[in-house]
């Protein structure tokens, strides 16, 4: 008690209020608030099974990746997470246009290993967090660092997040054992997260990237892409629970991009979570996606002028897609839960809202098969 | 686009102080797990990922993240 009396008043009244809030029912897990204390350790483990192809029968990538995923509270005020990830590629990937034959359609294999780390300082009203993260393919080698800085206001309805992030890659060619190119990538963040009344709340974020370096893709044809790459991106992040309908809750995504290549696009996606019973939950998705093309995309191969900028890469083109999405949790006792998700995706001129690009590239799609196992070590 | 970006935040930021507060014994919805923003933060590393390598845009959810695996 002696103790205790020494401590700030306002310290006593924040330790009252975690005893109050740590009342079944009421204890403080959910994001909004992970950003304001440390949450709970979590460990999990994922395995994706992706493949691609265009035309119907056209097989294009396949990916196997395992993943891991920790995070954990040390010492009261302190929280480390990371992440990392074996990507297993292969099959073929276009050389220009939707044409698999050439350079990189002869047969891609590769793997990549990827890892980020973060560690978190919690004070009574700011945390401030750092971070690295590497990823490394053959041919290309990415390094970097992070800072995000949150401030939340004492009711902790309100977040603002600031953050800023360095990379640098170093990019080669199996192909052409003579490239050795590299691009330096700078990040900045500014984020807002509300709580907008007892059943909801948004997060608006804004992220502007600005690199510099190597842009073009080693292995497409004729492709000579600009040095250099502002990119702008608002995402605005709604959530909604309804209490009536079992503690069902609503996520809706909307972002809005542009970037100084001139492509413009939109996203907005939709997922519904809907607990089942105890220990179910079911999630439909349904993601819209469409672009418009870069300002050097060609769609004439091949090209009268190779002296400009240039690209023939279907990504670089105007389209629209659709996503559709299942994923089912199952809660298994004693913090352990398994996953299974399915996600469909479909890429196509004619679902674009805006123009440019070219109706000449085939139809593309995308399916993945996600599993995962969770443990939540409640404190 | 900065510009429009600014006006948007700005008024964005009015529009939240403008918001009835909520007290702490009032937020029981937001220890469920779904409510959460990022309720599965692998799946999400992955999808981003996999959009960003198929699509011309990213970038909204956070920040870092390098590597290629564009094929």
């Amino acid at each position: 008690m002696q103790l205790m009396s020494r401590r700030p008043t306002k310290r006593r009244l924040r330790l009252l209020l975690q005893a109050a809030l740590a009342l079944p029912g009421l204890a403080l897990s959910s994001d909004a608030f992970a950003q304001t204390a440390p949450s709970p350790a979590v460990v999990q483990i994922k395995y994706a099974d992706y493949r691609d192809w265009q035309k119907k029968d056209e097989d294009r990538m396949e990916v196997l990746a395992p993943m891991l995923y920790f995070s954990a509270p040390v010492a009261e005020e302190w929280q480390v997470d990371g992440s990392a990830v074996y990507d297993s590629m292969s099959g073929a990937s276009p050389f220009y246009l939707s044409t698999l034959s050439g350079a990189s359609g002869t047969g891609i294999d590769d793997s990549r290993i990827a890892g980020e780390s973060m560690v978190t300082h919690f004070w009574d009203s700011w945390s401030l967090g750092l971070g690295g993260q590497v990823s490394d393919e053959n041919d290309y080698l990415s390094r970097g660092g992070k800072l995000q800085a949150r401030w939340w206001t004492e009711d902790r309805n309100t977040v603002v997040s600031v953050g800023a992030a360095f990379d640098s890659d170093q990019i080669s060619s199996s192909n052409d054992p003579t490239l050795f190119e590299k691009r330096r990538t700078g990040g900045y963040l500014l984020g807002v997260t509300q709580i907008l009344d007892p059943v909801s709340l948004v997060q608006s974020n804004i992220t502007f990237t600005s690199g510099a370096g190597f842009f073009s893709d080693p292995y497409k044809a004729f492709d000579n892409r600009p040095r250099s790459r502002d990119q702008w991106a608002w995402l605005t992040r709604y959530v909604r629970y309804f209490a009536e309908a079992n503690s069902a809750a609503l996520h809706l995504d909307y972002r809005l991009y542009q970037d100084s290549w001139s492509v413009y696009s939109q996203m907005l996606e939709a997922a519904w979570y809907q607990p089942i019973g105890e220990n179910w939950m079911v999630r439909p998705s349904l993601r819209y996606y469409t672009q418009s093309a870069a300002e050097f995309f060609e769609d004439t191969f091949p090209p009268a002028d190779v002296d400009q900028f240039l690209t023939f890469d279907q990504r670089m083109s105007a389209f629209g897609s659709i996503s559709m999405g299942l994923k089912i949790e199952r809660e298994l006792g004693n913090g352990w839960s398994v996953d299974g998700a399915v996600e469909f995706v479909q890429q196509r001129d004619d679902l674009k809202l805006n123009g440019g690009g070219t109706s000449g590239i085939a139809s593309f799609y995308e399916r993945y098969f996600l599993f995962g196992l969770t443990r939540r070590f409640e404190p | 686009m900065p510009k429009l970006i600014a006006l948007l935040l700005l008024l964005i930021l009015s529009a939240l102080s403008a918001c009835t507060p909520v007290s702490p014994w009032q937020k029981e919805a937001f220890s469920k797990r779904q409510m959460a923003l990022t309720t599965d933060p692998l799946e999400e590393r992955f999808r981003l990922h996999q959009q960003a390598s198929k699509e011309a845009s990213s970038g909204g959810y956070g920040l870092g993240g390098g590597g290629c695996g564009c094929n």
